[in-house]
């Protein structure tokens, strides 16, 4: 088995104590997302403030990251999130997570508030607490430049000076770009005085089936580097999606006032200010770019929001914006939208000048560079801005008309939701909010799907038709729950089944690599109810929190403002047909008209034993 | 074969790339969008290699647009007219 331990670093009495892993929450959640979501259940009460220290932060590495199964890079950060009130939860690649599993740790809670500023040392079955003075004020490139200085080889997760401030879409980084980025991680490290959790470790992980293993990788890798998409995500990355969505008219611009903009920040522009691709650790994709500014990226999310969203069409400066954003630790899909939202509010005069100091306009880019900066030292109008959705409290009830977020989380995805149904329904229901990576189901995009091949992936009575709302629900079910599954194996949702691709991998392969790494059996039933478990076990947090159903809707632009332009022209949620999607949703679930669990299935999954 | 239907057909995105054009000008016989497009992929080999699929279909994750509406695969047998603007757009996904 794989099995590493967990470590449980309590802040306030300055001590730690670490624990094994019980089998029976390994069985049941399989690691990463899953098990991290188990751990905040059991751990945290109804109303916890997510900024006080009964909060708590949890690192958790997939079951297979760290190992040679291809694109196994992925750890998920969870907590309360201090943006949203609900679940916290985020996914990121890099190195990190398999430095950590190397280290002797599969999952680290940070629980209470440290007096001082500290960082997390961990190295080969240690955990250290340790004094961060040194550290704090920097942003996450010099922090993490500086940890290595002193350190050596480390592998590092930080906060910037947002998560510092409490900026509540304040990330965790590691490298220049791979971010922990959504629902404010960064602000609850932040507010546990801890900067970093640094990890450095000789501990190989033992497989189960060595040979096996190989022999599956190979077919896997040729499996993955046969499709056709491979090499263009290797070469352009997630950019090429930008002009996909922008000529259908289905581009967030300007809050979402329009949906269409310019062809400046197509990927070929934004290729000339490429140095090279790179990727995570074990990956065979490489989507990734290292730009000419000094930094990583752009995605497709910063493209989209720091570029459309906020009026400005020049790629320079996108990448400017995007690669401040990542120094300073702010989400750029919370950030790029907020901002937009400001802008429009401005517009529309319901804020005016006496609040933000100076005249909102899209397009400017100074504006939109300084309000970053301000943002992230809570300075002026950015102390506002930096409260996230909350600011509304600040702006007034008329405002929340024009916020493009969904359960306080603003959305992600620059993919305008009103054209494609089934994207709406993802993002009305994503446990953690308005978010493209919990459920979207991406094969909606190609348009000529037919139906024999969409039901043989989603069901019987899935439209073809992507404006169709018939049978859409399961398509967000199917999404939902390999996606879960994705994030507890630890592996980069890239090359999982349904997200970029009707190929790539589907539970047969993920059954065959983990058996063949950890000697597990799972067959599809049994790996799809994991997915579902953790479906089901957020929903029961969230629940705690607070959560209806009437916070599975969508923004009311949505609703209510057709889509001006474009082939997408006229398109918009019709609110009756919706309801009814979402019941048809609820019910495939096994939850009731108002969106609960079964008291059986809570009993269930309450049952899940063995944490110390 | 008098090829007297004229019609724009518009790369984008990865497709550009691969071929290195953003347009194509198609003189063709006449036929549906589907004989259009399978005739572009053989007269342009690089076009061909991105968007057929094994079998010699055009694959699914190419999308078509003809004059502005996206196209589902029971409307690629839509006849194309004189003058159409066909686009065509490998679709992916990302965050
Ligand atoms: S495909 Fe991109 S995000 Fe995924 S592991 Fe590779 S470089 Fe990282």
């Amino acid at each position: 088995m794989l099995d590493r331990k967990i470590g449980i670093v309590d802040l306030s009495r300055n001590s730690v104590k670490i624990v094994d892993m019980p089998k029976d929450i390994r069985a049941k959640y399989l690691g990463g997302r899953g098990i991290n979501t188990y751990l905040l259940y059991k751990l945290l009460r109804k109303g916890v403030d997510p900024l006080s220290p009964n909060n708590v932060l949890i690192l958790g590495a997939g079951l297979l990251t760290g190992t040679l199964v291809p694109n196994s890079s992925r750890f998920n950060v969870s907590t309360k999130s201090p943006e949203t009130g609900f679940l916290g939860d985020s996914n990121c690649g890099g190195f990190f997570a398999p430095e950590m599993r190397y280290a002797g740790f599969d999952h680290i809670i940070l629980k209470g508030k440290a007096k001082k500023p500290r960082y997390v040392y961990v190295e080969d079955g240690d955990i250290e607490i340790r004094d961060a003075r040194d550290y704090w004020g920097m942003n996450t490139n010099d922090a993490q430049v500086s940890f290595r200085k002193n350190l050596g080889d480390v592998e590092v997760a930080c906060c910037g000076t947002a998560g510092e401030n409490l900026v509540r879409f304040a990330n965790l980084r590691t490298g220049v770009k791979n971010s922990a980025g959504r629902c404010g991680t960064g602000a609850v490290m932040g507010s546990k005085n801890v900067k970093a959790v640094v990890a450095y470790g000789t501990m190989g992980l033992k497989i189960k089936h060595p040979q096996k293993l190989l022999d599956v990788v190979k077919e896997v890798e040729d499996y993955i580097l046969g499709s056709k998409l491979t090499p263009i995500l290797g070469s352009v990355g997630t950019p090429l999606l930008y002009e996909v969505s922008n000529e259908l008219g289905a581009i967030r611009t300007k809050n979402s006032q329009l949906n269409q903009w310019s062809d400046s920040l197509n990927a070929e522009n934004i290729e000339k200010e490429v140095e090279k691709m790179i990727g995570c650790s074990s990956c065979i994709v490489h989507c990734r770019h290292r730009n000419k500014l000094g930094g990583e990226g752009p995605e497709y999310t910063s493209v989209g929001l720091l570029g459309a969203n906020v009026g400005i069409d020049d790629v320079k400066q996108v990448i400017e914006l995007q690669n401040i954003a990542n120094d300073l630790g702010l989400d750029v899909s919370s950030a790029g939208t907020i901002i937009a939202w400001a802008f429009e509010l401005f517009e529309l005069g319901i804020i005016n000048e006496k609040m933000t100091g100076e005249k909102l306009e899209f397009g400017n880019f100074e504006q939109a560079r300084s309000l970053l900066h301000d943002i992230a030292g809570r300075e002026g109008f950015g102390d506002i801005l930096a409260e996230s959705t909350q600011a509304a409290k600040k702006f007034g009830k008329k405002s929340e008309d024009y916020l493009i977020a969904v359960k306080n989380l603003p959305q992600s995805d620059p993919h305008d939701v009103r054209y494609i149904k089934a994207f709406a329904l993802g993002i009305a229901t994503a446990s953690r909010g308005a978010d493209h990576l919990r459920s979207r189901p991406t094969l909606e995009i190609f348009l000529r799907l037919p139906k024999e091949v969409k039901e043989r992936i989603y069901g019987k009575g899935v439209s073809p038709d992507p404006t169709s709302y018939d049978g859409k629900e399961k398509t967000v079910y199917f999404s939902d729950n390999i996606f879960a599954v994705v994030d507890c194996l630890g592996i980069c949702k890239f090359i999982c089944h349904g997200f970029n691709s009707p190929h790539f991998l589907d539970y047969p392969r993920f059954e065959a690599l983990l058996e063949a790494a950890t000697g597990m059996k799972y067959g599809r039933r049994k790996m799809e109810a994991v997915g579902k478990r953790v479906i089901d076990t957020e929903r029961m947090f969230n629940i705690r929190q607070g959560l209806t159903r009437k916070d599975d809707t969508l923004p009311k632009r949505y609703f209510d403002d057709p889509m001006p332009m474009g082939p997408t022209k006229g398109h918009h949620i019709d609110r009756n047909e919706f309801d009814a999607m979402l019941s048809r949703y609820y019910k495939l679930r096994g939850w009731d008209e108002k969106g609960m669990l079964a008291p059986s299935r809570v009993e269930e999954i309450k049952s899940v034993g063995g944490l110390p | 074969m008098e090829r007297d239907v004229k019609v724009r057909l518009r790369l984008l995105s990865s497709l550009r790339q691969t071929v290195g054009e953003s347009e194509l000008a198609i003189g063709f016989a006449g036929g549906s969008v589907e004989s259009l497009v399978k005739e572009a992929g053989n007269k342009y080999p690089k076009l061909g290699e991105a968007i057929f699929a094994k079998d010699g279909s055009i694959d699914y994750a190419i999308n078509v647009i003809l004059n502005g509406r996206p196209l589902t695969e029971s409307a690629m047998k839509e006849t194309v007219r004189d003058g159409d603007e066909v686009t065509l757009l490998a679709a992916a996904a990302g965050g």
